[in-house]
Parts: C-alpha cells; structure tokens; sequence
C-alpha cells in the first residue's frame, strides 16, 4: 500500500442509469484507508449498484473513481478497469462459493490469478497454505476438504470471507453477506467482520438494508434514497440527529410529528407543539432555522416518549391519546397510541410497565431534546 | 437490477469468431431451404407453378389431406389426454416411494422406443394374419378365419400409435408447469368450495392455460409431421406422400410443393408454441422452495383409476410391443402356428453378418458419434458466444443455430437432398451430407440444452471469480466450463441417442453405402423380413436406452447441489423435445443453505 494518507476510494459525481431508470444520481464518497463504511438503504436504492460499479462489475454512465489514488473508472477519459485487475476483495449475499471446488480450492483461487501488478502467482503449495491460514482466521479450519453443499450457511459466508480477504485486498466490499443468515448467527457474525477488519485493516464498503448492521458495524454510514446520498454521517450521529424527515423514518424507530413551532430562543433549539404536546427540539442541520409560527416536522425516538396512565381529574388541556395496541417483545413493549388530535404513534418501553393495557388513556411525556427536521413554511 | 457485463466483450477475437460462425450456420440452413422452394416452383427449367397444379390435380388428394387431418387431429386428443392425465398422476397424486419411480418411468418409455419401432411393435401386434394380438382375439373369440380382427394398416391403429408417441411432449410441458404450481393456489380454490378434481380443472384452465395450449401446438406439429409411423402403416398422408414422390416418381418439384402446406403450418405451431411456453413461464410464479403439488388426493377410486392409467400406458406404450418385437426376433419364419422348433437365436448372427445391416450398424455409430461431437461443440461456442461475448454477430449466430427449430425432420431431409443431389455442390451419396444434415438438424436442440445449463449458473459465481482476479477466459474456464460440463455430458448421451436412430432425414439422404440403421430396418420391413425387422428393432430399442440411461446416471452422479432431483424424468423428457423441461435451479451454493 502507497501513502496511508491517499484515500482508499474516491468516488466522484457517479451516476449510473439503465435506459431511463437512474439507478445512482452524483454519487460522492471519500473512503480512508481501513475505514468501514456502509451504503444503507431500501432495495432499489442504488447501494447495490454503486458497489458492484466500484468492483467494476457494472460500467459508469458518468463519473469517475480512484483506488488508492489510481483511476479506474473515469467516463471522460472513456477509463474502466476490468474488476480482475482492481485488486479488490468482495462477499456476496448469496456467498457464491464455486460448487465444484473445496473451501479450500475456493480460497485458494484468488492465490492463483496473477492479475494485479507486482504480484506474482502463487505456487500451488504456497497458496494452499495461505488459504489454510485464511480458513482458520474465519473459525473453519476443519472445513478445508468440504464441498459449499456439504456447509451450513454460516459457514458457507465465513469461507465465502476468507476467500475475499486470503490476498490481502487493501479494499473489501461486502454485498449484504449477512441476509441470508439467521438471526442469531448474523449477530455474531456481524461482531467477528468488524473483529477481522480492524485486525487486518482493509478498507471495507458494506452493503445492507437493515440499520442495526449498519449502526453495529461502520465507521460512517451513508444512507441513500432514490440513487442519491441522504445523510452521510457517523452511526451515532446518522442514528441522533436524522437531518431530514426519511432519515429520520428509515433510521431509528421515530415517530414524524407535525406542528407549529411556537418557541424559538436561538438558531438551533425550538419547541413545537405536536399531538403529543409542546417538544423541546435541537435543529438538526444548520439550514433548518426555527422560526415561530413556522410549521415544523420533528422525529422524536419511540424510546423518548414516556407513557403516563392518565388519572381522573388530571389537568385538562394536557395532550393524551388511548392505547390502540400494544406488542410485547422480551426486552421492551412496543405500544401504539392514537393520540386525541393526530394520526397513531408508536411508543417503546424498555421499563416495561405492566400497567397499561389496550383502552387506557395516557398522557405523554417526551424524554430529552427531540429533532427539527424540517421547517414549512414561515 | 442487474446487466452483467458478459464476461469476454472486450475480445475483438470474439467478435470476429461470432461473426464467422454466424455466416457459416446462415449458410448451411438457409442454402437447402431456398433451394427447395426453388425446386417446388421450377419446372422443366423455369419459374412457374406448374408443380403447384400437378399437385393440386393429382387424384386422391382430398383423401390424402383428410386422413393426414384425421391422423393429426385424432392423435393429439389421444396425447392431449394421455399426457396431461400421466403429468397429474405423476405430478399432483400422493404415492409411495417405493412406486414412485416406476410411475415416473412409463412416460420414459415411448420416449426411450423411437416412434420408428414402436411403429414396428404395433405391427407386430395387430398385424392381420400373425399379430400377436389378432392372434389372442381370434383365440378368445374362437373365431377361426384365420385374419383380423383388427388390421395394422388401418387408420384408427395409425391414429392410436401416433397419439401414443406424442405423448411426451404433451406430458414433458404438463408435468413441468404442474411441478412448477403454487399447492395453496390449488388450496385456495378448495377452500373456497371446489373439489379436488374441480381445483385441477380450474388450475389447467386457468393458471395453465398457457402450458396447455403450448403442449396441445406441439402435439399438433408432431402428429401433422409424424413419418415413420403412417410409413411402416402403410398410410397415405403429406408426409408419405412426399417420401412416395421422391422415392417411385423421383419428382423433387412434387414433394417439394406438398412439403409447403406442412412448412407453413409448422412455423405457425412453433411460434405459437413458443409464444405460450414464454406465457406459461409468467403465469406460473416459480418461488423457490415450498412449490409443487404433491399428494393432493382426487379420492382413492379416481387415484386408482390414475395410476391405473399410467400402468395401462405402459403396458400399450412401452411393454407390449417391446415384448412383441423381441419374440419376433427369436422366430425362424413367422406363421400363425409356432411351435418349439419356431424359434431360433440365428438370427442375431444372420443380421450381423449381413453387409447391409453391418455397415448400417457402423455408420449409425459413426454419425452417432461425430455429429454428436460437432453439435455439442458447435452449440457451446455459440452459446458462449451469445451469452459471454454478446454483440450482434453473437446474436445472429444464436438465430441461426436455432432456426431449424420445428422445421419437421422430413422437411430438412428433402430440403437437404433436393440442395446437395446436383451441382454445384454434389454431396448427395456421401457419409457428409448426412453428418451435416444431421448437425443441422439437432443444433437447436443442442443449443436449447446447453443454453439452458449456462442459464442455471448464476452470474455470482463468475463475478466472484473476476473480482478475485481472474480473467474472464481464465473464469470461463475454471468456474463455468467446468460447471456445466456435467450437463454437457448428459446432453451428449441423448443427442448420441437421437441421431443414431434418426430415420425422416436418413431415409431421404442415404445410399446403399452410407445407410443407416433405421433405414435398413425399414428396408427389412418392405421385404416383410420381419425377424431381421424385430433384431435390428431391439438393437436400436437397446442403444437408445443406454443413452437415456446413461443421460441420467451422468446428471444424477455429478449433482453439485448433492440434492435428489425431484422429476429428473421430465428432465430428460424436456432435453430431448428440447422443451424448457424444468425450473433453472441456479447452480450456486446458496440453493443448499440448510
């Protein structure tokens, strides 16, 4: 590897159609060395996309891309690097292990291409033990002589892994490897990749669909829309401060609530007066200016609204609303709530209050800051 | 949304190679097709539709026209029944393992006996004088008269034999889109108050309606094209009779113009049979695992009477004539009254140390085996063409290989004689014509095969092998070739079978010194040697059965997914009508998470 300060990737204005359907519109990113970054999104997105253009199995229609620091992709100059000479590593969502070779011929392969400059082809025996090495780095030493039908799924990915880190890439991409997999296993998986990039310090763009990987796992997330960067931001910040009302939809379970802002005392903080009642709010981004009078969409966390079991003779004028539904799930209970003026919300309890059932009324209280996402109107 | 990049596309060498493939398979298609037309409107050295009168005031030619509409119609409804009833019994109906299998193989068996010899079985059968079934009637009924009472060379028996033999191709489309249907689709309909057998009703009008009418055209375009039956039975239709022009009259021009109204007609049925077979494969939604019916009871008598069905089919299919064929050729001189010393094993030897079959016998093999070679080689380097280097001359060879696809096979063998029997290019009584004739003839079918294998390795495994650095050559061969060579092998098998016993080109195409099996047993059959008839039928019974024996155990011994097939029957029924026979199952590790 060059200069370490030479980014990983560098992807510029990148677009990519199919005939009128713009998959990916001006796409950015700048990736360090050994950073984790992950592309999240719904399908059809585009994240898949922008990574298999990065692996240089989809062409551009316009943009360009380095890795570290050497172009591959540049539609101006009409430049586009065969993947098999991008020195790259990548695990698929379907593993897309050979089914005609071992774990270990299957891991070997990479060994055996001598396609990037500068490397030589290994010799049978030397890659042979590379692999091994590569094998029992991912827990599956044992697994040298099985066929990928002889495998569980599980083990299937971790070959699938060592086969994409066994040349020691500079750069991983990782196409959702862990969505085939159940629950369980994914959690643990998800843990043991983060383990080996951090050991290894490959620069790993991951591709996935579902946030608690996303927030798990990288560096910095990217969370697309319709083949466009939404928010480009680190987990905790992407997860606290969602900068629009899709960010905040798509991460963390929040709840959009509509009203006027009827305080503002500086450029950042406000209160709005929602269904739930007035909710102290940080803007989320420096464009989004708090005005009163202005109508404002605020995501509040499910786990920040408190529930309170309404009294008799509780202060009239306070917000309320009657529990519509409500879902145990172990660690917490999800509730909804049809509040008294606006449309249904979910709220979270971790505390776990046995005490309100369906039918009863409760009043909300709302937990710490919530987030101005956007301001209509003036 | 994905478009693979193909894998070699930047190979100018490729390009280059596609468009010379694609000028040479135009070539040799389009060359004996236009000459038959030419030949059907030139007479005596000019232009005109002299043919097309002689033709059309011909005496008999309604007669010929209504039995060839009568032996077409009635032997698709016969198919149409036989084979969608077979697909329920072996698709829908709840059965044990253990007779599992023996249901899935009686639609194997006419597929296993070329229509040629299932043809002879029946005459053997019903044969006026020495049918072994006339025979049993007239001993059942005491009648003494010595004939009857039923004759071979009736149209009813031709009708019976040909719906017999087109059988698998309506139960191949069937039984693959009723393997492919959803079982709460059939579910749905029972819980809102049909019967069982009403749901099957309303699933075949309904969701496989298409799959239906797919396999009720290509009935239709066997039994209108069907030649070796009504030949052996002695019926005149469009297709004997084009054979009758050539071989007593020897007027090309003649047969040329009768071959029209068949030509015309068979690009119809193809292309609405492949219209429906694109429909079929939308309607019935393929969702992975959890499809397919399977025990959905009618009621024990009706499942009964099912599988009683498939049994009786092949009894009359496979198992009578075969039975009939084999005492044939253990019989001296064959007489109504056979006693121990009837019979004999000379005959083996006599027929094998005849010239005439013995060099039909090598040349046979000989064809078997290199034409095999040069379509399956032709039909991956087009496919590779035209799925890994892409382009339009990629294209334009994927076209033309596949053009003969529903041209019926006596069409080709006149088309290739009246093309090569003069100048410039007199290849008529050489071994190569037939070999190219026969290359021609099974391209697409090649093609359609290995396509299809190509088709079921996902394109995961070839990008995995770029991205890990290896060309696309080096991907091709390391990751791709080897997957589907498995399937190539199997495809070998059954094309080897097919060709070897090919007859409707044969016939047209062969000499004394570059006969065929097939034709020499048809020969025997004009002399009325029939324990030579019977030999040669069971040696060509034999070798189609090794090929679609070995076809299986190759499919089933290099399994890479290691999963039982379920249906592998069809499969094979499907490879050999060159049918879609089964769902793609993606070659790819993921189809084996646990």
């Amino acid at each position: 590897m060059s200069d370490p300060a030479v980014p990983a990737v560098r992807i510029e204005n990148l677009h990519k159609s199919y005939g009128d359907v713009h998959a990916v519109r001006g796409f950015e990113l700048t990736l360090a060395q050994g950073e984790f970054v992950t592309l999240l999104g719904p399908s059809g997105c585009g994240k898949s996309t922008t990574l298999r253009v990065i692996a240089g199995l989809e062409t551009a229609t316009e943009g360009r891309i380095e890795l570290f620091g050497t172009p591959v992709v540049d539609t101006a100059t009409g430049l586009s690097v065969a993947p098999n000479r991008r020195d790259l590593g990548m695990v698929f969502q379907s593993y897309a292990l050979w089914p005609h070779m071992t774990a270990l011929q299957n891991v070997a392969f990479p060994l055996r291409n001598k396609r990037v400059k500068g490397r030589a082809r290994a010799k049978s025996d030397e890659s042979a033990e590379l692999a091994r090495a590569a094998l029992e780095r991912v827990q599956c030493g044992q697994l040298c002589d099985r066929y990928p039908a002889e495998m569980s799924g599980g083990q299937q990915q971790r070959v699938a892994l060592a086969r994409a880190i066994v040349h020691k890439p500079p750069l991983v991409l990782l196409d959702e490897p862990l969505s085939n997999l159940d629950a369980n296993l994914r959690r643990d998986l998800r843990v043991e990749l983060r383990t080996l990039q951090e050991d290894i310090g490959f620069a790993a763009v991951y591709v996935t669909h579902d946030q608690a990987e996303a927030l798990a796992m990288s560096d910095r997330i990217v969370l697309m829309r319709d083949g466009q960067i939404e928010q480009l931001d680190a987990p905790r910040q992407l997860f606290e401060t969602p900068s629009t009302p899709y960010a905040a939809g798509f991460v963390g379970d929040h709840n959009l609530l509509r009203g006027p802002i009827i305080e503002a005392p500086d450029r950042r903080r406000a209160v709005v007066r929602t269904s739930i009642g007035p909710v102290p709010v940080r803007a989320s981004l420096p464009s989004v200016l708090p005005q009163v009078g202005a109508t404002g969409i605020v995501a509040v966390r499910t786990d920040r609204i408190h529930l309170v079991p309404e009294t008799p003779g509780a202060q009239a004028g306070a917000a309320g609303g009657v529990v519509v539904g409500s879902a145990y799930s172990g660690a917490y209970v999800d509730f909804v709530v049809q509040p008294d003026d606006g449309d249904d919300i979910m709220v979270r309890d971790f505390t776990a209050s046995a005490e309100i059932s369906r039918g009863d009324r409760v009043s909300f209280r709302v937990i710490g800051d919530a987030v101005l996402t956007q301001v209509e109107g003036a | 949304m994905r478009s693979l990049r193909p894998l070699l596309s930047r190979r100018r060498g490729g390009h280059v190679l596609a468009a010379v493939v694609a000028i040479v398979l135009a070539a040799v298609i389009i060359y004996p097709i236009y000459q038959a037309i030419r030949q059907a409107f030139t007479a005596n050295g000019s232009w005109g539709l002299a043919n097309v009168r002689t033709f059309l005031d011909a005496p008999g030619l309604g007669k010929m026209f209504e039995n060839t509409a009568i032996l077409t119609v009635g032997g698709t409804v016969l198919a149409m029944i036989f084979g969608t009833a077979l697909a329920i019994t072996t698709t829908v109906l709840p059965s044990r393992r253990r007779s599992r299998w023996l249901l899935q193989l009686a639609p194997m068996i006419p597929l296993t006996l070329p229509a040629l010899v299932g043809a002879i079985g029946w005459l053997f059968l019903l044969e006026p004088r020495v049918g072994w079934l006339n025979i049993f009637l007239r001993w059942v009924t005491r009648d003494s008269s010595g004939t009857g009472p039923i004759s071979a060379y009736s149209l009813p028996v031709s009708i019976w034999v040909v719906g017999l033999y087109a059988v698998p191709f309506v139960y191949t489309i069937m039984a693959s889109s009723l393997s492919r249907l959803n079982t709460e689709l059939l579910e749905g309909y029972q819980v809102n108050g049909a019967s069982p057998a009403g749901a099957m009703v309303r699933a075949i009008l309904g969701p496989l309606r298409p799959a239906f009418f797919a396999a009720l055209s290509l009935a239709l375009m066997d039994s209108v094209a069907q030649f070796s039956i009504p030949l052996i039975l002695n019926q005149n239709v469009l297709t004997t009779y084009m054979y009758d022009q050539i071989s007593f009259n020897g007027d090309y021009g003649l047969a040329a113009v009768a071959g029209l109204p068949l030509f015309v007609l068979a690009v119809i049925l193809t292309y609405t049979q492949t219209r429906f077979t694109a429909k079929s494969n939308r309607y019935t939604t393929v969702t992975g695992r959890g499809t397919g019916v399977r025990g959905m009871s009618f009621g024990r008598l009706t499942d009964a009477c099912f599988k009683g069905f498939a049994y009786l089919y092949m009894l009359l299919g496979g198992v009578l004539p075969i039975a009939a064929i084999v005492v044939v050729s253990f019989i001296k001189f064959w007489t109504p009254h056979l006693t121990a010393s009837s019979f004999t094993t000379g005959n083996f030897a006599t027929v094998w140390n005849n010239p005439i079959s013995h060099t039909g016998a090598v040349n046979s093999f000989e064809l078997g085996i290199f034409c095999t070679l040069i379509a399956i080689g032709v039909a991956l380097l087009v496919v590779v063409l035209a799925g890994r280097v892409g382009g339009w001359s990629a294209r334009a060879a994927y076209f033309f290989a596949n053009l003969p696809f529903g041209i019926p096979p006596v069409l080709l063998g006149v088309a290739f004689l009246v093309a090569f029997i003069s100048k410039p290019l007199a290849l008529y009584g050489t071994i190569w014509l037939l070999m190219l004739a026969f290359v021609v003839a099974f391209l697409p079918i090649a093609v359609r095969n290995i396509g299809a294998l190509f088709q079921q390795v996902s394109h995961d495994l070839e990008e995995a092998a770029l991205v890990s650095g290896a060309s696309g050559l080096r991907t091709l061969r390391k990751v791709t070739i080897p997957l589907v060579m498995p399937g190539v092998a199997a495809s070998a098998a059954l094309l080897f079978m097919l060709i070897f016993r090919e007859f409707p080109i044969a016939v047209f195409l062969s000499t004394p010194t570059t006969n065929v099996l097939s034709v020499v047993l048809v020969g025997y059959n004009t002399e009325g040697a029939w324990p030579d008839v019977a030999v040669v039928a069971v040696f060509l019974s034999a070798v189609s059965l090794i090929g679609i024996i070995a076809a299986n155990v190759i499919t089933a011994r290099f399994d890479l997914t290691r999963r039982r097939r379920r249906g592998s029957a069809a499969l094979a029924a499907g490879d050999l009508t060159g049918q879609p026979a089964q769902v793609p199952v993606p070659v790819s590790a993921s189809n084996t998470d646990m």
